[in-house]
């Protein structure tokens, strides 16, 4: 039959001859209206779209507080995506949803594009348990990349270039040099941090804090607790891992920095029976009513409080 | 009914048998090239049509018609495939949009066209119930593929499987149908349009299983402390719900994910031509303008065009001797009849005027049946173009 079926197209095409000249090329977009604002789903994201295109045009589409691997996007939010002049996304690594979501990658507008290949930070996989549970592996990289000042510049140019070619002409332009400024005030916390530490390591339950500390050249000393707030026993190794860690005073800060959800119950005997202070550290990843430089700066101030001699 | 009409008639009407041969030769002699010229008119606008809606394809270096063929009709070709940084990249040169497809699946033999929402934007598809496939293992349909297997948003339309006996291929994918396009009157119609993404899972490249703690021990060939090998019997999901959607992942580098093609849609006719000569001159992929290819086919073939229209000629020709040697014997057994007709006084043009209201009536009955049996045609023939 197919045969059949080419060997009458042929017949046709033969039959039709080339009398037509060569048509245009140019091709017509779709007559789907987009909406002139960038749409975001994490905190970074919205702070360098508000940066370059102003607050106003920008659409948040996620809700607050959610973390980002562990959100799913509703029918409501993927039409309100596909619909936005420019979508401003972490990446693959930062939002897993993206691995399932058909965004257009035309409007979509990666910020890990921005990080070059050597300064990602991987973890190694490590095998653990949850309590008495059976074994499994972590490992891959991390993904809070804009918490390094250097980075979060660099997310901020490419993305203010994407941006704002997108939505020239539909609004007024940001103040200059804003987010510039605000980023040097993140630095010079960031080195008041490592000045405060003065060589000690900070202990803290999370990757999340290797970009910053790496800036700084803060020793970080990371024991992932997998609390996750589940009300399950913290992982055995790295509570062992942690007690260790908190035996050798004068070589860390006396303080466990918690960058993911604080566990009030373990916070409370990680200080009676550790001596360790919690810190809750907020790597502005989420949506909030405060920007990502906002919280992280304030972050970093609240650890340098916690770590200054009493 | 004029006398002359009623006579012509009557002989026409007494010898049916002839009369009937008559009109089947000179209606077939109509018919085919009738029926050529329409069916060639009809697939010249089809092909040139949509190769001039195209405004650029990039693929892997190889067969330029196979690359167009398979990007304008979805055609089934073994494309070498183009890694998806390559969109990327190209994209970062903000000369076109670029808008992936992948097509090497089928469902319930009917292409699966996997691509972004640029696509149907860029063709113009509007979906008349539900929505765009967005979602992994979502689908959208063209009409002619909803209408032909009676599906509406929220059915189920599995994959074709690839190999039926070889446990380690992924499994077909139960593909939920988010949403049905009007028609088009294109290929497109005849289409299954899904994201790229839910191409990786049917390429096996993506898909999503139980966590590897949760792995039955009897498929674990080996555990390290690094790493987890699985048989490769392991089931994976075969179908994404709500639930498992978050389980699947991608294997290796994504930036080497396989795309079959790239639409490029560049902003102006000098951004095209930039763009063709840079990724031409490269090397490392091909881009070609369907309508040069199209006409480049066409000419290939165009001999075989003139060969047609020779024997076009060659029958309506030899019909025409045909007709004129029957009504010429015709007229010779009919002479006692022409000489009655004389006899009575009839004028003498009333001989020829018989025989030719007779050839008359026989050209306009086999015009009708030509014209009847050329409508049939171009309404119940496949459509070629969408199927080709």
């Amino acid at each position: 039959m197919g045969t059949v079926r080419t060997l009458l197209l042929s017949t046709a095409i033969a039959l039709c001859g080339c009398s037509d000249q060569l048509a245009g090329t140019e091709g017509a977009h779709g007559t789907t209206p987009l909406r002139s604002v960038v749409a975001v789903t994490s905190g970074p994201a919205e702070l360098l779209a508000a940066a370059a295109v102003g607050q106003a045009r920008v659409e948040r589409v996620a809700p607050s507080g959610i973390p980002l691997d562990r959100w799913r996007p509703d029918d409501g939010a993927l039409d309100a995506m596909v619909s936005a002049r420019r979508v401003l996304v972490l990446g693959d690594e930062g939002e897993p949803w993206l691995q399932r979501a058909g965004l257009p990658p035309s409007r979509t507008a990666r910020l890990e594009a921005a990080v070059p290949v050597e300064r990602w930070i991987e973890v190694g996989s490590f095998t653990h348990t949850h309590g008495g549970g059976e074994s499994h592996t972590h490992g891959g990289v991390v993904v809070e990349t804009w918490t390094d000042p250097d980075l979060l510049r660099a997310m901020a140019r490419r993305s203010a270039v994407q941006l704002r070619s997108a939505l020239e002409g539909g609004g007024a332009a940001p103040p200059p040099g804003g987010l510039d400024g605000r980023i040097d005030a993140y630095a010079a916390e960031l080195t008041a941090l490592a000045a405060a530490l003065d060589g000690r390591a900070l202990i803290a339950t999370h990757h999340g804090m290797e970009y910053l500390c790496r800036w700084a050249g803060i020793r970080l000393e990371v024991t992932e607790l997998e609390l996750e707030g589940s009300g399950a026993p913290p992982n055995d190794a790295a509570v062992r891992e942690l007690a260790e860690l908190a035996g050798q005073e004068g070589a860390q800060a006396g303080v466990l920095v918690w960058p993911g959800r604080l566990d009030p119950t373990f916070a409370e005997m990680a200080q009676q029976e550790l001596g360790l202070r919690s810190v809750d550290f907020d790597l502005g990843g989420t949506l909030s009513d405060r920007d990502t430089l906002t919280r992280l700066t304030q972050s970093v101030a609240r650890l340098r409080a916690a770590i200054a001699p009493e | 009914m004029s006398g002359i009409l009623f006579l012509a008639w009557r002989h026409a009407a007494a010898h049916r048998a002839r009369t009937s041969i008559l009109i089947a030769c000179v209606a077939l002699a109509l018919w085919v090239p009738w029926t050529a010229g329409a069916l060639a008119g009809q697939y010249d606008r089809t092909l040139r049509a949509r190769a001039a809606e195209t405004p650029l394809i990039i693929g892997a270096p190889g067969n330029r018609y196979d690359l167009t063929l398979a990007a304008l009709y979805f055609r089934p070709s073994r494309l070498e495939t183009v890694p998806y940084q390559e969109l990327e990249r190209l994209q970062e040169g903000g000369k076109a949009t670029f808008v992936p497809l992948h097509m090497r699946f089928t469902a319930r033999g009917n292409p699966i066209v996997a691509t972004s929402v640029e696509y149907v934007e860029f063709r113009g598809l509007e979906p008349a119930e539900g929505r765009h496939a967005l979602r992994l293992g979502e689908v959208a349909l063209g009409a002619e593929v909803a209408q032909t297997l009676g599906l509406r948003p929220g059915d189920a339309l599995l994959s074709d499987p690839t190999e039926l006996y070889d446990i380690s291929r992924p499994p077909a994918l139960k593909m939920r149908v988010a949403g049905v396009y009007r028609p088009s009157g294109t290929p497109d119609d005849g289409a299954v349009f899904c994201d790229v993404r839910t191409a990786w899972v049917l390429e096996g490249i993506a898909h999503g299983h139980a966590p590897a703690e949760e792995i039955d021990e009897s498929l674990v060939l080996s555990r390290a402390e690094e790493s987890v090998a699985v048989s490769g019997a392991l089931m994976e999901y075969a179908e994404v719900t709500e639930e498992n959607e978050g389980t699947f992942h991608y294997h290796g580098d994504t930036a080497l994910l396989p795309l079959s093609a790239l639409l490029a849609i560049p902003a102006s006719r000098k951004d095209g031509t930039l763009l063709k000569s840079a990724v031409n001159a490269a090397g490392d992929l091909q881009a070609v303008t369907p309508t040069s290819v199209i006409d480049d086919l066409l000419g290939v073939v165009f001999r075989i065009k003139a060969f047609f229209d020779l024997v076009g000629g060659f029958l309506l020709g030899t019909t025409a001797l045909l007709v004129y040697v029957v009504f010429l014997l015709s007229s010779r057994l009919r002479a006692a009849e022409m000489r009655t007709l004389d006899r009575i006084g009839a004028p003498r043009r009333v001989g020829a005027g018989l025989i030719g209201l007779e050839a008359v009536l026989v050209l306009l009955v086999a015009g009708a049946l030509a014209g009847g049996a050329t409508a049939a045609t171009l309404r119940w023939l496949p459509d070629l173009v969408s199927t080709f």
